[in-house]
C-alpha cells in the first residue's frame, strides 16, 4: 500500500479561488487558480462582497479541476486542507465550508492552514526548507520578517507599523494613474526610470526590524502634488523607479541586518510582492555576495494559490494539527499561534 | 426518498432530513452562532438522529435566499458541495417560501425579511394545504410599497431578528425547512456547479460602479 500523503488544498482568502493536490508536501499533482482580478479592476481594489460572490461561483469548478488534473478520486486522498485565515472573512468562509463538506462526505481529516505559513511553504514546492531560516513575507496585506528554527515554528522579528508593502505599491500606482493591481505596472515603468527623487527610507536608521511605508507613500503623493501645482510634468518612470528603490533599500537593509543578528544563512522571500523584479534581482545578487542561500518561489507560487497551502498542510498533518467540522474562518490569526 | 434540507439564509438555522417528504429529524436554532461553525456539524447530527447514512441521501434542498449574504452563501456552498460529492441532485427554494409555509398558515401570506432602511425582502403567496399560488414574487422593496399592494394577509416575520420596519401586526415565524417538501412545485432543480444565491440585490460596489458608467 502506498504511504504517499496526498492533500487536496483549498484557498479562498482574498480574490483567487484556488484548489490543488500536493503529494508529500512538495509534488504538485495539480494547481488550479481562478483569478477575480478582472472583476475587481472596476473598483480599483478588492471588494469583499464581490470577492465572496465570485468564490461561490467558482468553488466546485476549481475542486473538480484539481482532482481531474491530478487524476485522482476522493478516495485516493489522505486529507483536505484549507486556509483558515488571515484574510477576508466572507471569502474564507466559502473555502472553509467547501473543505468541511468535502472532508465530511469522504471521511477525510481536515487540516486548517495559516495563509502566511502557506506563502512561506511555497518555497518547499521547489526544494526542501533548510533551518534555521528567515522569511521575508511581502504582500498586499503583510510585511513581516519571520524567524523559523524548524518546521511550523514562527517568530515574528519585524513587521510593518503601518501600510503593508503591497498596499504602498497599490496606492502609489493609483496616484500615477496606473490600473489595479499596481505592483506589476510600477515594476514595468521602473525598468525605464531612475531613482532621481530619493524618497525617504522608512526606519532605515533605527535599530529595529520593523518597517514603515506610510511616510514613503506620503512623500510620493506630496511630491506629485507639488509638481502638479507648479505645472511641472512628472516623469512617471522615475517616480516608479525611485519608489521601488526606496522599498528595496529598506527591505534589503532590514533583512540582511536580521540575518546577521540571528546568525542565519537561509532566506525565503514570499508573498505577491516577491514577484517584483527589482526586489528579486537585488536580493539575488546581495545573497551571492553574502553567502546566503536564497529561495524565492516562482512567480505563480508567490501570488495566492492552493499549492502552497497543501505544502504547509503536509507538516501540519504530520503533527496531527487537525480541525473538526466546526472549523470557522478567522480574519486575523497570529502566526506565532501556529507553532507546533 | 431521503431529502436533506438546509436553510441558513438568516440568523435562524434549519437543517432537516425528510423521508418521503415527511420530516424524520430537524434541527432548528434561532440564536447568534455563525452558520459557518454549525452547519456541517448539524448536518452530521441530524442524519445521525434520523439514523440515516449520508450515502442514503437522494437529494439536497437548499434555501437560495434572499437574506443575509454571508448566511445564504454558506448554505449554498455546502449544498453545491454535497450535491457534487454525493452525486445527487440539488434543488433550491426561496427563503421567503420557507417562512411562508413554516407555520401552516393558509390564505394570503406575506413572509418578510427585514432589509433595513425601510426595505424588506418580501413576497405574497396564497397558500392552501396542498397547493399555493405566488401572487407577488420575492423582491427587495420598500415595506410601505409592498403592504400597499396587499389587501388582507398574514405577515410573517422572525421576531428574534432585528426588526427596523414600521409594522404593527405580524406573526412570529421560525423557518422550518422540512415543511417545503409539501409543495414540490416550489422546488427548482439546479445545476450544482452553476448554483449561486438569489441575493435579489447586486452588491453596493457594483451598484455604485453601474451608476458611474
Amino acid at each position: 500500500m502506498s504511504k504517499d500523503i496526498k492533500i487536496l488544498a483549498i484557498e479562498t482568502s482574498c480574490d483567487e479561488t484556488a484548489a490543488s493536490v500536493i503529494q508529500n508536501g512538495n509534488e504538485i499533482l495539480s494547481n488550479v487558480v481562478v483569478s477575480q482580478i478582472d472583476s475587481h479592476k472596476r473598483f480599483g481594489g478588492v471588494v469583499p462582497e464581490v470577492a465572496s460572490r465570485h468564490h461561490v461561483e467558482a468553488i466546485t469548478h476549481v475542486i473538480d479541476q484539481a482532482l481531474e488534473d491530478a487524476e485522482l478520486e476522493p478516495s485516493d486522498l489522505t486529507a483536505v486542507a484549507v486556509t483558515e485565515g488571515p484574510g477576508l472573512i466572507g471569502a474564507l468562509l466559502i473555502g472553509i465550508n467547501a473543505a468541511k463538506t468535502f472532508a465530511y462526505v469522504h471521511d477525510l481529516p481536515l487540516v486548517p492552514v495559516h495563509h502566511i505559513a502557506g506563502h512561506i511553504y511555497a518555497a518547499q514546492l521547489e526544494k526542501p526548507l533548510v533551518f534555521p531560516l528567515i522569511a521575508l513575507v511581502v504582500s498586499g496585506g503583510h510585511t513581516e520578517l519571520i524567524y523559523m528554527k524548524d518546521h511550523m515554528s514562527f517568530e515574528i522579528i519585524g513587521e510593518t507599523r503601518d501600510d503593508a508593502v503591497g498596499e504602498a505599491f497599490d496606492k502609489v500606482a493609483r496616484v500615477i494613474d496606473l490600473p489595479y493591481p499596481g505592483g506589476p505596472h510600477i515594476d514595468k515603468l521602473a525598468q525605464s526610470g531612475e531613482d532621481t527623487f530619493n524618497f525617504p527610507r522608512g526606519l532605515m536608521k533605527e535599530e529595529t526590524f520593523d518597517f514603515s511605508f506610510s511616510g514613503l507613500k506620503s512623500a510620493v503623493i506630496n511630491k506629485l502634488h507639488n509638481y502638479n501645482q507648479k505645472g511641472i510634468e512628472v516623469n512617471k518612470n522615475d517616480v516608479a523607479a525611485s519608489f521601488q528603490a526606496s522599498v528595496t533599500d529598506v527591505l534589503t537593509a532590514k533583512t540582511f541586518a536580521a540575518l546577521k543578528e540571528y546568525d542565519v544563512e537561509n532566506l525565503i522571500i514570499a508573498g505577491g510582492v516577491a514577484g517584483n523584479s527589482e526586489i528579486r534581482s537585488r536580493f539575488s545578487s546581495m545573497c551571492i555576495d553574502k553567502n546566503i542561500n536564497l529561495q524565492i518561489p516562482k512567480l505563480k507560487f508567490c501570488t495566492d494559490n492552493a499549492a502552497m497551502i497543501g505544502a504547509a498542510a503536509y507538516h501540519l498533518y504530520n503533527k496531527d494539527h487537525l480541525a473538526d467540522l466546526t472549523l470557522n474562518g478567522r480574519n486575523f490569526i497570529d502566526i506565532e499561534e501556529y507553532a507546533f | 426518498m431521503i431529502s436533506l434540507l438546509l436553510d441558513t439564509s438568516n440568523q435562524a438555522l434549519s437543517v432537516a432530513v425528510n423521508r418521503n417528504s415527511k420530516m424524520a429529524a430537524e434541527i432548528n436554532t434561532n440564536y447568534k452562532k455563525t452558520h459557518s461553525e454549525t452547519l456541517v456539524d448539524n448536518i452530521q447530527k441530524v442524519l445521525s438522529i434520523a439514523d440515516i447514512k449520508k450515502s442514503e441521501i437522494d437529494r439536497i434542498i437548499v434555501a437560495r435566499g434572499p437574506g443575509s449574504y454571508t448566511g445564504v452563501r454558506i448554505g449554498i456552498t455546502v449544498a453545491k458541495m454535497l450535491a457534487k460529492q454525493l452525486n445527487v441532485p440539488v434543488y433550491s427554494v426561496s427563503s421567503l417560501f420557507v417562512l411562508a409555509v413554516s407555520n401552516h398558515v393558509t390564505g394570503n401570506t406575506v413572509p418578510l425579511i427585514d432589509a433595513r432602511r425601510a426595505h424588506v425582502y418580501g413576497a405574497l403567496y396564497n397558500i392552501e394545504e396542498d397547493d399555493y399560488t405566488e401572487v407577488i414574487a420575492p423582491s427587495y422593496v420598500e415595506f410601505k410599497a409592498l403592504s400597499a399592494d396587499v389587501d388582507e394577509a398574514v405577515y410573517l416575520l422572525n421576531s428574534q431578528e432585528k426588526i427596523t420596519i414600521d409594522i404593527d401586526e405580524y406573526t412570529h415565524v421560525t423557518p422550518r425547512i422540512s415543511e417545503v417538501e409539501r409543495y414540490e412545485k416550489a422546488l427548482k432543480l439546479e445545476d450544482a456547479d452553476q448554483l449561486v444565491p438569489d441575493y435579489l440585490r447586486i452588491s453596493e460596489a457594483e451598484r455604485n460602479w453601474q451608476d458611474n458608467q
